[in-house]
């Protein structure tokens, strides 16, 4: 019995041993531009990837690659249900946990460019251990969501669904583009857009690319702080054109809760008064769509609701379920944004 | 000769009370002033007239104002200015009984426990339960008013079985706040982004969501609360004197222990539930009315309430208009405007404010 044991263990060695061999062995690497615009060697196709950002996720799962992820962070992307069963090897507060990402054996492991020392020191200790680190900038940002493709496209060495989903995408974004970059600024309404009671963002958000490509002038622009609290009476003063209301949450939305969250606003009492609840031009939406792969469709809602005589053929919803029926094989559940 | 003596007496201490009588309306009006200066600060390019102009339509039907200043003034400025008046009550007023019952200078709301147990209650709702705005805003606040409660209700257990001295009472007050602390931290290490960042805020405080449906509510409860508190006003004066002066004066002192400490609780968690965490004024307002008018709880109590509202109605309209439109939290103001005033009266004044 002892013996047999004895025997076993010595087996499981030995594999363990043939296992780590190829490891070893000099593997092809293909070079990408990480999140400062330097140039990086990461390994090539990769089959065990850790992916902590949950935009990556996606844009992995949308380029047909989703099962070479092994590891996630925190947040799981709403159209990628199958990353749900995935280690979470990251917290939000934390960052991320080196050993279990080491347990996990990955090829490469992809984070954001958050700063910080947790994340510095997780990556040290990651590289001394040998696992390569490719660094993206961070997903929020909204010109670096198509490199952010290529790159992945170049890793996972997919150039045609790579180009198939930037084409979507640029397709859209172009579109937006085309016909609101001509207004004069007296056509472009204001707005004021809401991440929670009163607290709206400035000029240095991503928010602002949003509100600038469809059309609009955003009203706290100009403020110093970049996600500022600021004044009810301010608001009001402003009375901007229109107020776009940003609702949070990991999961999809039922109707209710976004309708409920447009009618609170514009019930609230330094609210009543301003033009865009008279006209009942409040709406809500996902912070999804604001972000990563949902900027493009969040972009086209704006657009919709700046310029609606402008994009009286654009249904953004309709895009939307496209873009998750081509590229994620999944039907759109939920509702993203309320009119 | 000993008639005269009691004589003199007499008029030294008519004269005293009347000079601590003048405080506290002194800092009555000053509230007052200050609230109705207030008034007419904000983002809002309002003047001075325009602003009285909109409070007075309100009573009189001379003027006319337009519907934007009476929005502004009405429904925006007033319920943030009460809001800041009655929670600078109810934690100055706190404060003062708290640290009076259990005599020790270093005692506040924040010490007992209840802002963390508030704020605990607080970050569980915002972890297990946000989602609809409507709701969500009212989950949040009764589950940090019920934690509150609870967490005085536990120290006083634990003290209970210790015979009630103070000493266990503060200890388990301040053991309780750490470990409603660790729950936070648990917490905020568990949880997302989103709620990372709402249980921050909510940890800062601020009274931007002043409305007069909050204060409706507010203004009754924490005037009924500060009267209650006031008729034990002799009983903590006797009190202060040692527990066995207050027994033998026929005071039961437990009694009266738990009375002003659940009463203090309740008006504590009612404000903070609403406002989140502020810290300082219940620790402060108290110690700065020693210093000026002695430790008389007839006259400390409200007074502390006083200048509770005067500095976080001072601090608040600070964060309000200081650089507009944008708001500062007012944790950060008051304490910039609260610690030097304190400061200089710790080191200027000569009086031992606490014996």
């Amino acid at each position: 019995m002892n013996k047999n044991r004895r025997m076993a263990g010595v087996l499981v060695c030995l594999c363990l041993l043939f296992l780590s061999l190829p490891v070893c062995g000099e593997k092809e690497t293909v070079t990408v531009v990480d999140a400062w615009g330097e140039y990086v060697d990461v390994p090539l196709n990769p089959e065990r990837i850790v992916v902590l950002p949950s935009t990556l996720i996606e844009l992995i799962y949308a380029l047909g690659e989703g099962d070479r992820i092994v590891g996630r962070g925190v947040g799981v992307p709403a159209y990628c249900p199958s990353a749900e069963d995935l280690p979470c090897i990251a917290s939000c507060s934390v960052g991320p946990n080196v050993e279990a990402i080491l347990d996990l054996n990955p090829d490469l492991v992809i984070m954001c460019s958050a700063k910080g020392t947790k994340p510095a020191t997780a990556i040290e200790h990651l590289q001394s251990a040998g696992v390569p680190v490719l660094r993206l900038p961070s997903s929020c940002e909204p010109d670096t969501l198509l490199p952010q493709i290529e790159t992945l496209g170049l890793i996972l060495d997919k150039q045609e669904e790579t180009d198939e989903f930037v084409g979507f995408i640029e397709e859209y974004l172009d579109l937006i583009e085309e016909r609101t970059e001509d207004l004069e600024p007296g056509g472009r309404p204001t707005v004021y857009f809401e991440c929670k009671e009163y607290k709206t963002v400035n000029g240095e958000t991503p928010m602002q690319h949003h509100i600038n490509l469809a059309g609009g002038t955003n009203i706290a622009a100009e403020q110093s702080v970049k996600r500022p609290i600021v004044s009810p009476e301010w608001v009001l003063e402003t009375n901007p054109d229109i107020i776009v209301v940003g609702v949070s949450g990991s999961s999809p939305r039922t109707e209710e809760v976004m309708r409920g969250t447009r009618d609170d606003t514009r019930s609230r009492p330094g609210l009543k008064e301003v033009k865009a609840v008279e006209e009942k031009k409040v709406y809500t939406i996902s912070k999804k769509l604001m972000k990563g792969i949902g900027m493009p469709i969040g972009c086209l809602y704006f657009a919709k609701w700046f310029h609606p005589d402008l994009f009286e053929d654009i249904d953004p919803e309709a895009v939307h379920r496209e873009m998750l029926q081509t590229f994620f094989d999944v039907e759109l559940e939920g509702v993203y944004a309320c009119p | 000769m000993s008639d005269d003596e009691v004589f003199d007496a007499e008029e030294v201490y008519a004269r005293a009370s009347g000079k601590k009588t003048l405080f506290t309306l002194v800092l009555f009006v000053g509230v007052l002033a200050v609230a109705v200066f207030a008034t007419s600060m904000g983002a809002a390019s309002l003047g001075m007239g325009e602003s009285f102009g909109a409070v007075l339509a309100e009573f009189l039907p001379v003027e006319e104002v337009s519907t934007f200043a009476q929005v502004v003034v009405l429904q925006l400025r007033l319920p943030r200015i009460l809001m800041a008046i009655i929670t600078g009550i109810s934690l100055g007023v706190a404060g003062a009984v708290m640290q009076g019952v259990l005599r020790n200078p270093l005692v506040s709301p924040y010490t007992l426990g209840l802002s963390s147990g508030a704020a605990c209650g607080a970050a569980i709702a915002i972890v297990l339960g946000v989602g609809v705005l409507g709701a969500g805003r009212y989950v949040i606040v009764i589950n940090a008013f019920f934690f509150s409660l609870l967490t005085m209700a536990i120290v006083y257990g634990i003290s209970r079985m210790r015979g009630t001295s103070v000493e266990t009472l503060i200890l388990a007050g301040v053991a309780m706040g750490y470990l409603f602390s660790a729950v936070i931290s648990l917490l905020k290490y568990v949880s997302g982004n989103e709620e990372l960042r709402e249980i921050v805020f909510w940890l800062m405080g601020g009274l931007y969501t002043a409305r007069w449906e909050n204060v409706i509510i507010l203004i009754p409860a924490v005037l009924f609360f500060t009267l209650l508190l006031m008729r034990y006003s002799w009983d903590l004066n006797a009190m202060s004197a040692g527990e066995e002066v207050a027994s033998s004066l026929g005071i039961n002192v437990n009694r009266v222990r738990i009375i002003c400490l659940s009463l203090s609780a309740v008006l504590t968690a009612s404000v903070i539930a609403f406002t989140g965490i502020i810290g300082f004024i219940g620790l402060v307002s108290p110690h700065v009315c020693r210093l000026l008018i002695g430790s008389d709880h007839r006259y400390l109590i409200p007074c502390s309430g006083l200048i509770g509202a005067l500095v976080l109605l001072v601090s608040d309209t600070a964060c309000r208009t200081m650089i507009s439109p944008t708001e500062i939290p007012v944790g950060i103001v008051t304490a910039f405007i609260g610690v030097p005033f304190f400061l200089y009266l710790l080191v200027s004044r000569k009086r031992r404010w606490w014996q």
